[in-house]
């Protein structure tokens, strides 16, 4: 009997049409009470939960480091993140955190904090992160964890200033760990092309406060997917009545709107230097009045890149490997966007298991 | 037997075949420029009424949005510089210690 008739037939059948309308008005009920709580904004999920102390502060970055009666490993991991965007995406929920997964696994997790830039930071230049606050931060980890070196894990464009530490200071690094890292520019779309010469000149988005404001970096990133927050919407409608898709839900569009500014000269520096020169590419990046070299980079490196990420897209992420001189280097690409690379269900089957393998099979266990 | 609703498949439908011509659109050297061109057109107009409403209560000596944005930069500027002296002195103060406890 073909398919669609049988299919028919059960549509029709009055028992499946009665389960089905009963299951239909369960939803809806669930969806009401679902979607009152969170236009009310009640039941946010918490996010970054997992047990942590601020060990170190300067400015206004803060170094977490994470509670675990279960290290293995001697060698600490430095988490970097992005200028723009909060860093409790690495630890976002109980049961999809990151740092929960490596504590996990017997690491020592430190995440590094920038804090949120008002005008005084408007004057932070690439230099400021990658020669004076990562060299800080990383002192603090050494010295508190009391290792001789460390693995840092860059995100983003975290990973951009993780490169461009190590490669100017690399002897406190042990290993290096790049995820979504932008590389080749040119490949970024519209979130290089419109600052592009002749174009937006990019002194104009910049805020009173002498950074770009949150809402500049939140608008470029909707406009990477322009029919994304629609899709959304139709998800959430779709899925109101699911407990559990409303918790991942509603933690991964908190975070996603949580954007914050983007200081002013470091920006300034980033358009001409890497979005305009695309210098990251070449291998070479004059900041700090000195010219920092990739070449430079020797510890063995893995740069994990999603195939789907519609942010730093493929091709704007290969390349790395061939810039450093590690002799150990390894591209590991993903197929997961730009967060699922390290968030969500498919990154605990796809992502965290090899990246935890790699920083195992190059750490030494504690005696 | 399929789960989604109806009007779920139609969407799901659209967004398959108009969200990747979008995504390649605006990646496309024609929406950068078309882009910038109205944020300059945008910014313009905003200037065009800034510099009306100057001059309008400039005439009545009286402080513009701008005026005070002005301030409020030098003010800003001011705090900056003072802060990183602040954090000189600092450093400067902390590799003293360190000197007299070594």
């Amino acid at each position: 009997m073909p398919e669609s008739s049988s299919a028919t037939r059960e549509a029709y059948d009055p028992t499946e049409l009665a389960r089905r309308v009963q299951r239909d008005l369960e939803r809806n009920f669930l969806r009401f009470r679902n979607g009152i709580k969170y236009v009310a904004g009640l039941d946010r999920p918490g996010l970054g939960l997992t047990p942590k102390d601020t060990v170190w502060t300067h400015d206004k970055m803060q170094l977490w480091r994470y509670r675990s009666k279960q290290r293995q490993f001697a060698t600490p991991v430095l988490m970097v993140m992005s200028l723009v965007s909060r860093s409790y995406i690495f630890d976002l929920r109980p049961g999809n955190s990151l740092v929960e997964y490596m504590l996990r696994r017997g690491f020592d997790v430190f995440v590094l904090d920038w804090g949120v830039p008002d005008h005084l930071d408007a004057d932070n230049s690439l230099s400021t992160y990658t020669d004076d606050y990562l060299p800080k931060a990383v002192d603090a980890v050494l010295r508190i964890s009391g290792a001789e070196n460390l693995t840092m894990n860059g995100y983003c464009f975290g990973g951009v200033l993780a490169l461009l530490h190590v490669a100017a200071h690399p002897d406190a690094t042990r290993n290096l760990i790049t995820m979504a890292t932008p590389i080749d520019t040119s490949a970024m779309g519209p979130m290089t092309s419109m600052t592009a010469e002749g174009r937006i000149d990019p002194e104009t988005l910049i805020g009173e406060d002498g950074n770009v404001p949150a809402s500049v970096i939140e608008n470029s990133f909707r406009l990477l997917k322009p029919t994304g927050e629609v899709a959304d919407y139709v998800n959430l409608w779709d899925n109101l009545w699911n407990d559990e898709f409303m918790e991942s839900y509603q933690a991964m569009t908190t975070w996603a709107r949580d954007q914050i500014p983007f200081p002013g000269a470091a920006f300034l520096e980033n358009v001409h230097l890497l979005g305009r020169q695309n210098l990251l590419k070449t291998g070479t990046v004059p900041i700090g009045g000195r010219d920092v070299h990739l070449a430079d980079i020797t510890c063995p490196l893995l740069s994990i890149i999603g195939e789907k990420d519609h942010i730093v897209p493929l091709a704007g992420a290969q390349g790395l490997a061939d810039l450093v001189s590690s002799d150990d280097k390894t591209e590991l690409a993903v197929s997961s966007g730009h967060v699922g690379l390290f968030v969500g269900r498919s990154a605990q089957r796809k992502t965290l298991p090899p990246l935890c393998d790699w920083m195992e099979a190059h750490t030494e266990r504690v005696a | 037997m399929e789960d989604r609703p109806s009007w779920r498949r139609m969407f799901d439908a659209w967004n398959d075949q108009v969200g990747p011509r979008l995504e390649q659109m605006v990646r496309t050297d024609a929406f950068a420029d078309q882009a910038a061109w109205f944020a300059g057109l945008n910014r313009r107009r905003n200037e065009m009424v800034e510099s009306f409403s100057q001059r309008l209560m400039h005439f009545w000596n009286l402080p513009t949005a701008n005026d005070v944005a002005r301030l409020r930069r030098q003010v800003d500027v001011l705090q900056r510089q003072l802060h990183a002296v602040n954090k000189t002195l600092q450093e400067v103060r902390n590799a003293g210690e360190l000197k007299r406890h070594a």
